[in-house]
């Protein structure tokens, strides 16, 4: 076991799926060498196919006896979707107007390829199923997001397959990571992650996932994809930690959950489920006061029996709030201010360093840095 | 744990799939460097750490660069976000952009501002040095859109644009209204923006309203309350108890600011949504209203109708703050002016006597003139201390100044009358709303303390889309709603004041300003795609039973009025019709002309008008591929500038380039790449050959000397001219000089500078100077109208009251001189063309901006696409990922379909802004919208409904009725 574990949770009321994340992640980690058909992190319409495509079919993890369970490796063109490119260096010079133009450029149809195109026919991507739902429309159709990275697992499958024993969880925070030096690319990691958050980068023939922003944390700034979440939903700290958002909202108020955590994994990402839908329409288009729009049995699927108590303690809650403006829970999923969502605790990283023979990197921002063992430390503002 | 998995087990355990197997790549073992190691379990005490954590740790100090390096920008690309970011970089090259997040904390019991931003700016490093970037001057030498360039010089490039401007004006038969210098909202900024809106004006070129031709102006609230953008900053939306987003997707279109709606539902808010498509903020509303497309002034009418009945409206305010209390003849329809009761002394007095207003006071029981109305002389609308107290509702007889008698009531009485029809039993089947959802929705607005209800952009979208927002305005004026209390959230914008020294010339010379709307109709042959598309029943059923016949002849009458400003010019008292022009040359900024406008003739129409077309942006865009010369401009990383407007918070952003930029190819700002265009008609004015012409005559309105004189053209554009130097004017023609001079001369940015802007995290704190029509407190969200209700300031409307009567001739015919419901213009042929094509604001990109982006486009479908409902789809035997036609007769496109649950079986959803350039055949989704335009905002010269920035039209994108087939 990791001596601390770093753990996130991502409210699922909140999340507006504008991928910003997503992006975040791409342009700091997967937009070069190898790892441009990777997402770290997406952001699925559930219900949905998801990224990779039915990823929740693929196997992996756990069964209760704690066996690995086979897997299978998605397909690039099929399943993660072949990052597919334009001809922009050709637009300027393609002729758009067809054979038959007049003078001014003018026919009644221009030519028939478009002048910019995707160089392959896509099929497949990590977003394909965006906003689409299920049901019938109006009357029960329903969708929500579903943000995903690398769950940081105590107990992770990637891990656990791995032949060459080149997967690891780092001591100081738990955080994930594959042994660039050691890795041989055989990539039974990622048949054993049953979340399928592990990729072969066939440039460097080896396997990488999503860090957990471990280099800007320990610079003092939050993963990419939660300090740039512009919905506000990722929360980031330590587990142990016990004026975390994490820790409450994970130990103290049990209303986030892990996502699918009969595959035996023990993610360490976890969830606030989506409470929050229109009421459904019966067929003469009445609203059913009351109903259900989101099956709870799916999110019985996703979340656990768990989920049950967590949406009657979100329910109760902001019930409470709208009778009498206080809710502690609902503060804290308020979160009146960004800074203050993460607790990154950077003087235990720098002690970490230190004792590790490292030089200690200096904090390059001060305004997520707090945390257990920060407060006591004065050579950088850190407020109580 | 140990591990339990025999390599036996592994093998079977493992299973390969398709390609994958063939890359795995077969040098593998090049990368093997460490010795033997000794490994019990990955979990604990892992011996080889370092090697892979100091890669990561390198890329990503790669990526961050020098701290010191750092530059600020945001993405001005008319979203209206406008969000601090900080730019990263390595050795003069952007790596990447990462929001600041460091806007204080208004108050620390509201959720603060922070990190605001979206997934389109956060990529704009990934497309500033992409291919299509245009990185030098282009000329044209094959067809328009034929691909075929030649590399210029940029002194080359500004001598053929100045010789072009130079030669329209000089031409006796032609002069500066030949020209137009015009900048679109690719560029909306408060410095950039500036350097091709002050050569435009200088020269007295010709431009149009941009909110006006992209149907994002709020006619319908500029009727109500005298002004467009009315509303809140976004924080505002945390404590209301009913917030209604009325054709809006804030999830979608309000990226940075969606949070507050959700967090405000967490504080107690109800969320509603009334759109027809099931969206991103509807799957998480509390209540989600599915109107049919189009129908919402109608559902607006039925909510009125339910007020009234079932008196959910607040009487004593609408006595005080609306015009409901005023009288009107009943037979003519007219208010009742005080020109009809008494006889002016002069005729100056008889147009403020046209500007006064009765009501029937219970106190005296005679008709009282109401103060506060455009023609009094009392500027305050309080009554009490008048001993006034209006009749809401009767009828009596007086007699006029004529002598005449005639009966008079209430505007309130004609409400009522008007609204009488919209019972939401008979609105059901066109709204597709049930009576109780209309009930319950009436409730939700009228009960609780504070209620907002957003207006989204795509209600103006619709043909009777002012009446929507004009019905919503009186909703809210109905219950009482302004400043704390809520009401209507079109679009907040500050006041900023001082920015016309950068754009303007101190009066010396004036915008030539054109309708939006109408210009492009206009450019585009409007009128022909009208004819071939609309048939006379559509026009009879949106027009109040008038026939296409007379429709058009109005129109086209109202044209010839308003030709090169005709009317307007020979009016006395303001404004009478929409003006247009008729430009030979055009010199445009970042204007996505031949994607946005409708009907698929626009761009063959504009190119029989235009001659010569020079064009500036930063990327090979639609308009681009069509021009004649292209001009290549700097993009938001490597630029000065200051961004404020609108009004979503009260932030000023800045844009300072990284440290040691490496220029990309030879972009210019739009200030430099001007100055030296005038530099360039200064030379070619001060030709011997010339010099007698460089005087070029304009009316006055334009050039207050009577012209504009063209051999100081650069001398005047960078206030060096004479006159400037000894008013002393801020010296421009940089975009750095523009941030300097706009941080000096706007008020309400005292007393920051760059350096303190820069400091603070890239940006400013607007001062409480720039309120208007409430205070900015400095711990509270703003709300417009505090001072009206607090203060009984005036609106500024002809009755200075919110406007529920509209008298003018064109209002009283079209049944619409109170609030009503109008069905829209949309051909009903369920047969032929059973679907809606709505084209929504989109996620993924800001109209055509980022469109294009690689980074995006993965996270879509590469390719244009649309949604179907998944029955329909299934019915027609349409698979996810077929490609189909759609099309109606007047044109076609091909896109990708998306089989959706969340799509309404009677319409096809996808989102606008894909370039042409894109789709098959390169013809895009407006081939198959027809245009049109609305006699109610057509209609002109009516006390605060004269044309300008507040009153203009909108060009409709939804009217169009397609049907679809598998391609």
């Amino acid at each position: 076991m990791s001596k601390r574990q770093l753990a996130m949770v991502m409210d699922l009321n909140k999340c507006i799926g504008c991928q910003t994340c997503t992006v975040a992640c791409k342009t700091q980690w997967t937009n070069r060498n190898g790892r441009e058909y990777m997402y770290w992190n997406n952001v699925e319409t559930y219900p949905g196919d998801g990224y990779p495509k039915k990823w929740m079919e693929l196997g992996g993890g756990f069964d209760a006896a704690g066996d690995l369970q086979a897997g299978v490796i998605p397909n690039i063109e099929a399943d993660y979707g072949v990052p597919w490119d334009y001809n922009y260096d050709s637009l300027a010079s393609a002729n758009l107007i067809g054979a038959n133009a007049d003078k001014n450029g003018y026919s009644a149809r221009g030519a028939e390829e478009p002048g910019l195109r995707p160089n392959v026919t896509p099929t497949w991507g990590p977003n394909w199923d965006e906003d689409e739902g299920a049901g019938n429309f109006p009357s029960d159709n329903y969708f929500f997001y579903l943000p995903r990275i690398c769950n940081h697992c105590t107990n992770p499958g990637c891990l656990s397959a791995c032949p060459r024993d080149a997967i690891f969880k780092r001591e100081e925070d738990g955080v994930v990571l594959v042994d660039l030096d050691r890795c041989q690319g055989y990539r039974y990691c990622i048949a054993g992650c049953p979340y399928k958050k592990i990729y072969f980068n066939p440039k460097i023939s080896k396997s990488e996932k999503c860090i957990l922003c471990f280099p800007r944390i320990e610079q003092g700034l939050p993963p990419a994809c939660a300090q740039q979440c512009v919905g506000r939903i990722r929360f980031v700290g330590f587990l142990d930690d016990e004026e975390s958002q994490v820790y409450k909202l994970v130990k103290k108020f049990k209303v986030a959950l892990p996502l699918r955590s009969d595959y035996g994994t023990q993610p360490n990402v976890y969830y606030v489920p989506p409470t929050e839908a229109p009421a459904k329409f019966d067929a003469e288009g009445k609203i059913i006061d009351g109903s259900e729009r989101i099956p709870v049995a799916e999110l019985e699927t996703l979340f656990g029996k768990e989920v049950h108590e967590a949406i009657k303690i979100i329910r109760a809650e902001k019930e409470k709030r709208k009778s009498t403006g206080e809710s502690e829970l609902m503060d804290l999923l308020i979160a009146y201010q960004h800074s203050e969502m993460f607790r990154l605790d950077n003087n235990y990283y720098q002690d970490v360093a230190k004792s590790k023979g490292l030089k200690p990197l200096d904090p390059i921002d001060t305004r997520y840095v707090k945390g257990k063992f920060t407060k006591e430390i004065a050579h950088f503002k850190a407020h109580a | 744990m140990t591990k339990n998995l025999t390599n036996e087990k592994r093998r079977d355990f493992l299973k390969f799939s398709g390609v994958t197997a063939a890359m795995v790549a077969s040098q593998a073992s090049l990368f093997a460097k460490t010795d033997v190691m000794r490994i019990e379990n990955g979990k604990n005490d892992y011996p080889n750490t370092t090697y892979t954590e100091e890669m990561y740790r390198n890329e990503f100090g790669f990526t961050r660069g020098n701290k010191e390096d750092t530059g600020f920008a945001y993405h001005c690309v008319n979203c209206q976000g406008n969000c601090a970011w900080e730019i990263w970089s390595h050795n003069g090259v952007v790596t990447r952009e990462n929001q600041s997040a460091r806007y204080p904390v208004i108050n620390a019991k509201i959720p603060d501002f922070n990190p605001r931003g979206c997934n389109k700016g956060v990529q704009h490093s990934q497309m500033m040095y992409e291919k299509d970037r245009i990185l030098y001057p282009m000329k044209r030498v094959g067809k328009r859109g034929e691909g075929k360039w030649k590399r210029v010089s940029w002194d080359e490039a500004a001598t053929e644009v100045a010789q072009q401007i130079f030669d329209v004006m000089t031409d006796e038969k032609k002069g500066p209204d030949k020209l137009m210098v015009h900048a679109g909202t690719g560029l909306l900024t408060e410095g950039r923006r500036g350097g091709p809106l002050r050569l435009s004006t200088q020269l007295g070129a010709s431009r149009i309203y941009p909110s006006s031709y992209l149907g994002d102006m709020f006619s319908g609230a500029a009727i109500a309350y005298g002004e467009g953008n009315v509303g809140a900053t976004y924080d505002f939306m945390y404590n209301v108890n009913t917030a209604i987003f009325w054709g809006g997707n804030p999830s979608v279109s309000r990226i940075p600011d969606a949070h507050f709606v959700w967090e405000g539902k967490y504080n107690g808010a109800k969320v509603i949504i009334i759109t027809p498509e099931f969206n991103a903020s509807a799957r998480a509303a509390d209540l989600w209203i599915p109107i049919k497309p189009g129908s919402d002034n109608i559902l607006a009418a039925s909510v009125i109708h339910v007020l009234l009945k079932e008196k959910l409206y607040k009487p004593e305010f609408v006595k005080i703050f609306t015009d409901l209390p005023f009288l009107v003849i009943k037979e003519s329809k007219k208010l009742l002016r005080r020109s009809d009761m008494e006889k002016a002394p002069n005729e100056e007095a008889h147009v403020k006597y046209e500007e006064e207003f009765y009501c029937m006071n219970k106190t005296s029981g005679k008709p009282t003139l109401m103060p506060g109305t455009e023609g009094s002389t009392a500027k305050s609308i309080k009554l009490d201390e008048l001993g006034i107290s209006p009749e809401l509702e009767g009828e009596w007889n007086i007699k006029l100044l004529d002598g005449s008698e005639v009966t008079v009531t209430t505007a309130f009485e004609m409400l009522k009358a008007n609204i009488e029809a919209f019972s939401p039993e008979s609105t059901q089947e066109t709204t597709g709303v049930h009576p109780d959802t209309v009930r319950t929705l009436a409730k939700d607005i009228a009960l609780p303390k504070v209620v907002s209800i957003t207006t989204g952009f795509s209600l103006n979208k619709y043909f009777n889309g002012v009446m929507s927002i004009w019905n919503i305005s009186s909703i809210c004026g109905l219950t009482g709603r302004l400043g704390p209390y809520g009401g209507l959230n079109t679009e907040n914008e500050f006041t900023l004041s001082g920015l016309g020294a950068l754009s303007g010339f101190g009066g010396k010379y004036n915008p030539r300003f054109g309708s939006g709307f109408v210009g492009e109709f206009v450019f585009g042959d409007g009128m022909k795609t009208f004819d071939k598309y609309f048939q006379d029943e559509d026009v009879k059923r949106a027009q109040n039973g008038m026939s296409k016949k007379e429709y058009m002849e109005i129109i086209e009458e109202m044209l010839a009025k308003g030709k090169n400003g005709k009317a307007n010019m020979e009016s006395h008292h303001g404004n009478v019709v929409k003006p247009w022009w008729e430009p030979e040359v055009c010199l445009v900024v970042a204007d996505s002309k031949f994607r946005r406008n409708k009907g698929a003739d626009y761009r063959e129409a504009f190119f029989k008008k235009i001659s010569y077309f020079a064009y500036a942006d930063y990327r090979m865009s639609e308009t681009a591929i069509y021009s004649d010369l292209l001009l290549p401009a700097t993009s938001h990383y490597e630029v000065w500038d200051l961004r404020t407007s609108p009004g979503y918070h009260r932030f000023t952003n800045l844009a300072q380039p990284i440290a040691n930029m490496k220029p990309v190819g030879e972009a210019k700002d739009e200030w430099s790449m001007m100055a030296l265009i005038a530099k360039k008609i200064e030379e070619i004015a001060n030709k011997p050959e010339n010099i007698s012409k460089a005087k070029v005559k304009d009316d006055k309105r334009y050039a207050k000397p009577g012209f504009h004189d063209l051999s100081i053209a650069y001398k005047e554009f960078t206030n060096t001219d004479e006159e400037s130097e000894a008013a002393m004017e801020p010296y421009l023609g940089t975009d750095k000089q523009a941030v300097e001079a706009a941080l000096e001369k706007c008020d309400q940015y005292q007393p920051w500078t760059i350096e303190k802007m820069y400091a603070a995290g890239g940006f400013l704190q607007i001062n409480e100077k720039a309120a208007k029509g409430s205070p900015l407190y400095s711990d509270r969200p703003f709300s417009t109208f505090e001072f009206q209700l607090y203060k009984f300031e005036r609106f500024e409307t002809l009755s200075g009251r919110q406007t529920f009567y509209v008298d003018h001739p064109m209002y009283i015919r079209m049944g619409a001189q109170t609030n009503t419901g109008m069905e829209g213009i949309r051909p009903k042929d369920p047969k032929k063309y059973p679907f809606t094509l709505m084209t929504p604001h989109a996620r993924w990109s800001i109209h055509s901006n980022y469109k294009s982006s690689r980074t995006l486009q993965r996270l879509q479908r590469g390719v244009p696409y649309c949604q179907v409902n998944r029955l329909v789809a299934e019915k027609l035997n349409l698979n996810d990922g077929d490609t189909m036609r759609v099309f109606n007769t007047i044109g076609e496109f091909f896109v990708m379909v998306k089989v959706s649950s969340s799509c309404p079986p009677d319409s096809l959803v996808m989102e606008h802004g894909w370039e042409p350039y894109m789709y098959k055949y390169n013809r895009g989704h407006n081939e198959c919208v027809p245009t049109g335009m609305n006699l109610l905002e057509m209609a002109d010269g009516w006390g605060h409904l004269k044309f300008g920035g507040l009153w203009d039209g909108n060009q409709y994108a939804y009217d169009g009725a397609v049907n679809i087939e598998k391609a």
